[in-house]
């Protein structure tokens, strides 16, 4: 992003006043407070309506990966980089499988956080445990990430190659997420989520009527990347081979079933006001993968036909140097950069504020509230997970300035992901297998873990970036868990039926 | 159709992924080549079939409910 050309007064006046609106909304959230509880500071009162849910759910699942990573993932391996839109159809089907029964029940028994699920279900605090301990990792790691895209992107919009702009731009973003976030808690993230899914629906539209106006139709650029394939070999067009097939199926089910699981998503399933408009949110979800990824996908082809000599890491500039282009090119170009970086900023922001809120529920409720001030009242509980959600900010903006020169997004994305698909057997196969055992499903999930984690940092000659054969290590991790939750429990239930656990 | 719904994503799964083209395929089809024309096309299948279920209620929906009739 640092090849995007000065912006002028006007947008920087644009973008602080789009900060000071988050700012404002958040004062707003904390009036409409209806109770001094967790309830409804974490999952406001369980109100959300479908207009709400839905933008909450969109701006929350499309993230600062959805401009930067997903375009240099395409600059990168080409058209085949449409399997995005795939994954990101899998998360809303695989909602499918488990959101009907879990609102059910998070209704039924007052769920605040996803241990709390695990909890009522399986009856057991080691599973518990481990399950807190897996989502505050990922979370932390999700977090971190999106904190990192922040200071690169107001990097890029400063001009600034150094660290300055950088360090800047993730202490002051950081600092508008946390203030607004506990002023009103998720009836604020939602509310901001809302104007935040409001800018990225309009600067992705925008996006793409510049991207065709400036570089052409994209027959054009798809015969300039199939020449190259046909004269270097690249493969950017044409079909993928057996390798990169497999790796596509494995992005469906790993990202697909992975995204809906983190504490953020389900914690959305908690806060719906009724099934009806769940229902109805998921149902319009469904179609946005088309738009929202085909965006990426066009800017990526558009740098890969018209932009070359981004390798390696460099890949992930591609989005910024095709705003670069626009930018350059008209008066309006330069004004829908202005809104776009909006988008980007806003995209970054909805997606780390609901991570977390999301931490400072798990810490308050799971580890503060279950094991270190059992007797606290709800008051003081909520004024805990404000005081946490500045700590957890405070030491992730320290981490974010420390590791500013790490690997790419989508690498970071992985790993998440091979981590969170481990709780499948627990939520999934939980909610719809009745015998479905606490210690076979903890075990499970242990050596799921320790697989996924092994297979994706050891140096193996059989795994290539930690996939084997094309498949994620959490992919691999996941047969083993699977395998040992389900036979053992069918072994423990046939050893002791009467113990079977009921919770539905 | 509750009953053929795993056999409906099964069956766009196996075609969205592009296994079936032959490598040297040069076609292009509305701008961008066949396979990845046959892979949206299939994703917005899986949408369509996704929403058509998502309008079915849920069992138990409407027991100790709030009206969401307004936002």
């Amino acid at each position: 992003m640092t090849e995007l050309l000065p912006l002028g007064p006007g947008a920087w006046a644009f973008i602080a006043l789009y900060l000071l609106s988050l700012l404002v909304i958040g004062w707003y959230a904390k009036r409409a407070r209806q109770a001094d509880t967790l309830q409804d500071f974490y999952l406001a009162g369980h109100g959300f309506g479908f207009v709400v849910l839905f933008l909450t759910l969109f701006a929350t699942q499309y993230s600062g990966n959805t401009f930067f990573a997903f375009t240099g993932a395409t600059y990168r391996i080409g058209y085949a980089w449409i399997l995005s839109l795939h994954f990101m159809t899998t998360v809303v089907i695989a909602y499918l499988s488990f959101a009907p029964a879990l609102h059910r029940l998070a209704r039924e028994r007052h769920y605040l956080t996803p241990a709390d699920y695990i909890q009522d279900r399986f009856g057991s605090p080691l599973l518990t445990l481990l399950v807190t301990v897996i989502m505050l990792v990922v979370l932390g790691n999700f977090l971190l990430a999106q904190l990192m895209a922040m200071g690169r992107a107001m990097q890029g919009l400063a001009q600034d190659p150094g660290s300055t702009a950088y360090i800047g731009g993730v202490i002051v973003l950081a600092l508008i997420m946390v203030i607004y976030g506990t002023l009103g808690g998720l009836r604020a993230v939602a509310w901001t989520d809302a104007i935040q899914g409001g800018i990225l629906a309009l600067g992705f539209g925008v996006l793409i009527v510049l991207l065709f106006d400036h570089f052409g139709p994209l027959d054009r650029a798809t015969e300039i990347i199939l020449a190259a394939d046909l004269a270097n070999g690249t493969g950017k067009a044409l079909p993928p081979d057996a390798a990169r097939c497999r790796e596509w199926l494995s992005y469906i089910l790993t990202v697909g079933f992975g995204i809906c699981l983190y504490p953020q998503a389900i914690q959305r399933i908690y806060a719906a006001r009724s099934a009806r408009a769940l229902r109805h949110s998921l149902a319009v979800m469904a179609f946005m993968p088309l738009p929202t990824m085909m965006i990426s996908l066009t800017a990526g082809i558009m740098a890969l036909a018209y932009i070359p000599g981004l390798e390696g890491a460099g890949a992930d500039q591609a989005f910024g140097r095709v705003l670069r282009e626009l930018q350059g090119h008209s008066t309006l170009g330069y004004g829908m950069v202005v809104l776009t970086m909006a988008a980007v900023l806003a995209a970054m922001m909805s997606t780390a504020d609901s991570a977390l809120l999301s931490i400072s529920s798990m810490l308050t409720k799971d580890v503060c509230a279950a094991h270190l001030t059992p007797d606290a009242s709800q008051s003081r509980l909520t004024r805990i997970g404000k005081v946490s959600s500045w700590c957890v900010i405070g030491f992730l903006i320290a981490l974010a300035i420390v590791l500013r020169e790490q690997a790419s997004l989508v690498e970071l994305m992985d790993r998440k992901l091979d981590l969170l698909i481990q709780l499948t057997p627990a939520f999934i196969l939980g909610l719809r297998w009745r015998g479905l055992r606490a210690v076979p499903v903890a075990v499970g999930l242990v050596i799921g873990v320790s697989l996924a984690l092994v297979l994706a940092f050891g140096d193996f000659s059989f795994t290539s970036r930690g996939k084997v054969g094309g498949f994620h290590p959490g992919l691999v991790g996941l047969v083993p868990n699977l395998a040992v939750a389900v036979l053992g429990s069918v072994w423990r239930n046939a050893a002791a039926p009467s113990r079977s656990v009921a919770t539905r | 159709m509750k009953r053929f719904t795993p056999l409906l994503y099964g069956l766009l799964l196996l075609l969205a992924v592009p296994w079936y083209w032959p490598a040297d395929n040069h076609a292009i089809w509305f701008g961008v080549p066949a396979w990845v024309c046959v892979a949206v096309l299939v994703s917005l299948a899986a949408s369509i079939l996704t929403a058509i279920l998502m309008t079915k209620p849920w069992p138990g929906e409407g027991d100790s409910e709030n009206d969401d009739s307004h936002d």
